[in-house]
């Protein structure tokens, strides 16, 4: 589904360059929910703008369906691949009803059927019509990502990529969240490639995990061999011990 | 087990959050209680507001016909049939303000409907996409700074002749660069959003996203920036008037009315005293309104 | 005798919209202990923090019945008295040291000059004692450090920094008001070392504002959990695999677990009844 090759990529300031990603190589398979973990500047948020065409000039090669997205036109890549952020206040715009929101993926494609596919968009988040009329600011954090989730999902892409997409939430509403997220997965066969800093978060959605330090992964390693302790690298038995310590 | 009771599994229940939807019209009854709350900004709302009575009835304000000359009244001091005098060719000064009230409103508002759209475009599309062509549009934008912008109208209307609606385009030209730089630095915050980098992910266009996404938020900083502008409008356009250069006689300008007046200054005051008295009035309640818009409309200042 | 005590407190904001009642009928007295305060976002429980301090913006309500650190009210003293307070007897570690160190004077002068603020004491001995209080935190080059600014130090450093400026002048009473909640997991741990360190031996009682009751439940003696406003739980961090009220427990067991992975997690429902009992017992 998603095969990232060798992928670097570099920032350069003024004095310097500054490597963020090196050597990056992953594959994800059709319907997997993949992670990706590490802390503040690790690269693991790099990864994902990279595929979502936010990043230029990056080295490598990624291919989404064994298209490389190099050549692949944004609009093109929409049909296949959606993104969840971390703020929810953030990624709605404040000016924009709910109803504004989600029927601009529809105008811009020009699907006709919109009002059955925003109404079938909200019910599969655990939302009504009642939202529609309604800005970002008149509706919770935990709604509002709601809304995002199903924004993303409007156009029925095969790939979500999941940027921190709880931690902005209390945890009663994370847990909310991380259960709309398995059941849409299982609902819609949907491929995530999830960043966050929380090993709990990612091990409770995602069956392999990557763990990125100074953008580079150290080890790619399954969730059982995860809870089980079985890792090879240092600083993923750090992370873990972390985790655990904090149950 | 009394736990079980309050915590259940469930798929996607939802939190009993949702707040109360105010309607549009009670939000910009609240809005406008809000800013008439401030009393220099209500004397703002209040001036403008009378202005805009003034020019609207003004057949049936004004006391007298302000074209026609009564040579048998010339220079009277104000009395109670000429509330402010008369001018040199007897006619009425109050009913001539009355009616001078149509001449600036008219400026500032072909002005603001040039300027505002021309410095949102020009603003926004080299915010949104920097590189060269943000270079060629601040470079241009910087040309048209650099001059005082009085300098420049008269330069503008020296070419084109006098006349009002050759003061406007000249006002037009000089005032759209400060609109356009501000539009650009909202732009600039904005391009990076969030919301902005969703648009984009669903394929949205350029053209799109500056007009439903990028425009709109600029607009309560565009709308402060334009009102202020009114008041630097009103004057630019008296100082053309009195040079000459803005409307001719015999339409009633209050620029103009100072300017003939001059002449007459020290032994017939009223003749400078109120319509310079009406330029203050109305571009200080522009100021003062255009800053009550921004405590309102602009979250950075609270 | 306790160092703080708080009964009945009561804060309101003052909205466009009305009145909003953000803290109701808190009430707690903190002896030489480890306390946290733990809710959600909008429970009220920074506000709490504020209203001690009386640092809460002006058209903020505060009412108690009394509110003193040891016997002097803090409601009705005058501004200089409670500017005595906040340095020297209460001071308050916020969550983002980017925010609250300032950026134009090295850390290493913030830190002495906090010091000489309560003490008169020579330029070179503030600059020895805020040395050996960087010490005392864990860095490891302080001289280097001292002359650093603060947008050249990591975050965790500069939580360190404000914990060393705020330790200093050897207050009473630290409110640390999230902390550690800007910080990478396992920066957050060594943070927390320091500090459990530093107020134990200097014998200052903490007020640990969070969200996270796991973290806080490893660390502090007693948790106050508030909800919506309202404290609905008041339990010995020890105690707290038994609590009582559902909204901590909710709180507890909505974290994904390693251990034990559950298909769904749970997930609260809110009961109007939580508020109408008037919170604990």
């Amino acid at each position: 589904m998603i095969a990232i090759d060798s992928l670097s990529f570099d920032v350069s300031t003024f004095t310097r360059r500054k490597r963020i990603l090196s050597d990056i190589s992953l594959e994800i398979g059709k319907g997997e929910c993949f992670g990706l973990v590490g802390e503040s500047g690790s690269g693991k948020s790099s990864i994902l703008k990279c595929l979502a065409g936010q990043f230029q000039g990056w080295e490598g090669a990624i291919e989404i369906e064994g298209r490389s997205i190099a050549d692949t036109p944004p609009k093109k890549r929409s049909d296949t691949l959606q993104m969840v952020f971390q703020d929810p206040f953030g990624a709605l715009h404040p000016r924009h009803t709910i109803r504004k929101i989600l029927s601009e993926p529809l105008a811009i494609k020009g699907v006709a059927d919109r009002a059955e596919r925003i109404e079938k968009a909200l019910t599969d988040v655990g939302l009504d019509a009642s939202f529609l009329p309604r800005y970002p600011h008149q509706i919770s954090g935990g709604q509002r990502q709601r809304v995002a989730i199903a924004r993303a999902i409007i156009m029925d892409p095969s790939i979500l990529l999941l940027d921190e997409p709880t931690s902005a939430l209390d945890v009663s509403v994370q847990a909310e969240i991380l259960n709309l997220l398995a059941s849409l997965h299982q609902r819609h066969q949907l491929t995530y490639l999830m960043v966050s800093h929380d090993l709990g978060v990612i091990a409770h959605l995602c069956e392999r995990v990557a763990v990125m330090q100074a953008g580079q992964i150290v080890e790619i390693v399954s969730r059982d061999d995860l809870v089980e302790g079985n890792v090879t690298h240092p600083y993923t038995r750090e992370l873990l011990e972390h985790a655990f310590s904090r149950e | 087990m009394k736990n079980q009771q309050t915590l259940r599994h469930a798929d996607f229940p939802l939190s009993p959050r949702a707040g109360v939807m105010p309607g549009k019209g009670a939000a910009f009854l609240k809005s406008f209680r809000k800013l008439c709350r401030n009393p220099l900004s209500a004397s703002g709302v209040v001036i403008v507001a009378v202005l805009l009575i003034l020019a609207m009835a003004a057949p049936w304000i004004a006391t007298h016909d302000p074209l026609v000359q009564d040579l048998s009244r010339v220079l009277s001091a104000p009395s109670a049939a000429h509330w402010f005098g008369t001018d040199e060719y007897g006619r009425d000064i109050f009913s001539r303000i009355v009616y001078g009230s149509r001449v600036t409103l008219y400026i500032i508002f072909l002005v603001t409907i040039i300027v505002g759209p021309i410095g949102l475009l020009i603003g926004t599309v080299s915010g949104y996409f920097g590189g060269w062509v943000d270079s060629v549009f601040m470079r241009i934008t910087d040309i048209f700074i650099s001059f005082p912008s009085l300098v420049l109208a008269l330069a503008f209307v020296a070419a084109l002749g006098p006349g009002l609606e050759h003061a406007v385009i000249a006002i037009a030209l000089t005032s759209w660069p400060p609109v356009a730089r501000l539009a650009r630095a909202e732009t600039m915050t904005f391009r990076k959003s969030d919301y902005v980098v969703a648009a984009q992910l669903q394929g949205a266009s350029a053209a799109r996203i500056l007009f439903h996404y990028i425009a709109i938020m600029c607009l309560p900083s565009l709308i402060v920036r334009l009102t202020m502008n009114m008041a630097t409008v009103i004057l630019t356009a008296a100082a053309l008037g009195f040079l000459g250069l803005g409307a001719q006689p015999p339409l009633p300008e209050w620029g103009a009315m100072i300017s003939t007046g001059r002449s007459y200054m020290l032994e017939s005051w009223w003749l400078v005293a109120f319509p310079g008295a009406a330029i203050m009035l109305v571009s200080l309640a522009f100021n003062l309104l255009g800053d009550g818009l921004r405590d309102l409309l602009d979250p950075r200042t609270e | 005798m306790s160092v703080l005590t708080v009964e009945k407190l009561n804060v309101t904001f003052r909205t466009d919209d009305g009145a909003k009642h953000a803290v109701r009928d808190v009430s707690f007295t903190l002896n030489n202990e480890k306390l946290a305060i733990v809710g959600e976002s909008g429970s009220g429980k920074s506000t709490v923090g504020k209203a001690i301090l009386r640092l809460n913006s002006p058209s903020t309500q505060v009412r108690a019945e009394r509110l003193a650190f040891r016997d002097q009210d803090l409601l009705t003293c005058s501004e200089k008295a409670m500017r005595t307070i906040r340095g020297q007897h209460i001071s308050m570690i916020m969550q983002d040291p980017k925010f609250s160190l300032n950026p134009v004077v090295s850390v290493g002068d913030q830190i002495a000059e906090a010091l000489r603020v309560h003490r008169r004491i020579s330029r070179q001995a503030a600059r020895e004692a805020a040395l050996d209080m960087l010490r005392e935190v864990s860095i490891s080059d302080p001289e280097h450090v001292f002359d650093q600014y603060p947008h050249e130090i990591s975050g965790g450093m500069g939580q360190r920094v404000m914990i060393a400026m705020m330790v200093i002048p050897e207050p009473d009473i630290i409110i640390a008001d999230e902390p550690t909640s800007a910080l990478d997991v396992s920066v957050q741990q060594d943070v927390l070392d320091i500090l459990t360190r530093l107020i134990e031996k200097k014998n200052i009682s903490l007020i640990f504002i969070s969200h996270d009751l796991n973290l806080v439940k490893k660390f502090c003696d007693r948790v106050l959990v508030m909800y919506s406003g309202q404290v609905v739980e008041s339990i010995k961090a020890s105690d707290l695999a038994n609590a009582s009220h559902p909204y901590t427990r909710g709180l507890m067991e909505s974290l994904p677990s390693l251990r034990h992975r559950r298909a769904t997690l749970p997930v609260m429902t809110r009961d109007p009844a939580w508020l109408a009992q008037g919170g604990a017992p």
